[in-house]
């Protein structure tokens, strides 16, 4: 116990600093948090500034592409996929609401959709990596026996197509049509 | 005679800020540190000033997220004056956080900071203000004499919010104490460097400290004046 006490005594000495050397040291800790906090927005609005540098789209074009692009594999029209999916004349999608295009992703199968967007956002390194998301793109490109490849070739299209510039607008997309799915 | 800008006293302070404001527009690096040290220090004594009771620790945060979000809105910021714009914004952000905390609201025009240039202790917080920058910038420098390891350890307790040794050593996957090892050379190194550079010698507050230990530890080892215990060499009294 004794020795206890001792080493606690021991420690507490050897922390302890010359109060002109705890006030020169927070005196600069202070001035150098202030500058990281300067810096954290310096680099946002660089942030910003490049982003307003990206070609200005629609953020449902990529989407809207996307799913043409779907249909067009499938061999239907777009459509013919509103027309299956039950959608009405008045609320057909002309892109022009992203609730809307939530509406007939979901209809079509929104799981799917989201899983192809969740395989990119994980290969960029946007969303953390979960398997579980490949067992509805499994389940989807077994059940359709017409064109098994479809998914598959879909998600090398993607694989292929998208560069680093686009992640950004995948991810919107992705966060407004999941907020849209889930109101 | 250089101000805490690092620029010349005689020219006008005024246009001085407007320089700045126009260099932060510009997104240049330099213009973002030189704002931060200069209002960080005036938006936290600011705070104080506001509410007596807030402690130290709430007012340099609140300091620090308000050099962030006044710097994000830079682009808001019209030709004028720029010290003013800066305060006012501050002022707002603070009355904003009172409501949002629902403590004691005081009457708004309590709340009402002077215009910055109407302020009578700017002289003194200029001078506080340049000595504190003197003393930041001898601690800089002395930390580039230290190895890799050991600025890292000092970085971590000192500036990010006095993080202890265990934790240290866990988040740089050191085998423990291994910290404790580092931080003691880098005291006593930086301690060597620092109580012979003049910025500190001559930085009033700190010089008197200095003084005043330096001397109780020459004298004879009889007294040792340390942070948070004060130590007697019984058999020599």
């Amino acid at each position: 116990m004794e020795s206890k006490q001792q080493q606690t005594s021991q420690t507490s000495e050897e922390d302890a600093l010359p109060i002109w050397f705890e006030t020169v040291m927070h005196e600069a800790g202070e001035v150098e948090r202030y500058q990281q906090a300067g810096r954290h927005a310096l680099n946002l609005l660089k942030l910003q500034a490049e982003y307003a540098k990206l070609p200005k789209r629609p953020f449902w074009q990529p989407l809207q592409d996307f799913l043409q692009k779907l249909t067009q594999m499938a061999g239907v029209s777009l459509d013919s996929v509103m027309q299956l999916s039950g959608i009405s004349g008045a609320a057909r999608v002309t892109a022009e609401s992203a609730s809307n295009w939530a509406l007939l992703l979901k209809n079509i199968g929104l799981n799917e959709v989201e899983a192809l967007f969740q395989i990119r956002l994980d290969a960029a390194g946007l969303e953390p990596n979960d398997m579980t998301v490949f067992a509805p793109v499994r389940a989807r490109r077994n059940s359709q026996a017409s064109d098994p490849q479809t998914y598959e070739t879909i998600l090398q299209e993607i694989e292929s197509g998208y560069d680093e510039s686009r992640y950004a607008d995948l991810k919107k997309i992705y966060a407004a049509v999941r907020s849209s799915y889930h109101q | 005679m250089k101000d805490t800008l690092g620029r010349d006293q005689s020219r006008d302070v005024s246009q001085q800020m407007e320089d700045l404001a126009q260099r932060l527009r510009l997104l240049e690096p330099e213009a973002f540190d030189e704002f931060s040290r200069y209002f960080g220090p005036r938006l936290k004594s600011r705070f104080l000033r506001l509410d007596p009771e807030m402690s130290v620790s709430v007012a340099e945060d609140l300091a620090c997220e308000q050099v962030t979000d006044i710097a994000l809105k830079i682009h808001q910021y019209q030709a004028g004056n720029f010290r003013s714009w800066v305060y006012r914004a501050a002022k707002n952000a603070f009355i904003d956080r009172k409501r949002r905390e629902r403590l004691r609201l005081q009457p708004l025009s309590e709340l009402t900071v002077e215009p910055a240039d109407e302020h009578t202790d700017e002289d003194t917080e200029e001078e506080g203000d340049a000595a504190r920058q003197e003393a930041w910038q001898a601690v800089r420098d002395a930390m580039k004499q230290l190895s890799n390891e050991q600025q890292q350890i000092v970085r971590c307790y000192f500036f990010e919010n006095n993080i202890n040794k265990a934790e240290i050593d866990r988040q740089f996957g050191w085998p423990e104490g291994k910290s404790r090892v580092y931080f003691k050379r880098a005291i006593e190194h930086l301690k060597k460097i620092l109580s012979q550079d003049a910025r500190i010698t001559e930085h009033e507050r700190i010089g008197k400290l200095l003084a005043k230990e330096m001397a109780a530890e020459t004298n004879g080892g009889k007294q040792r004046l340390y942070g948070k215990q004060t130590t007697t060499d019984l058999a020599n009294i």
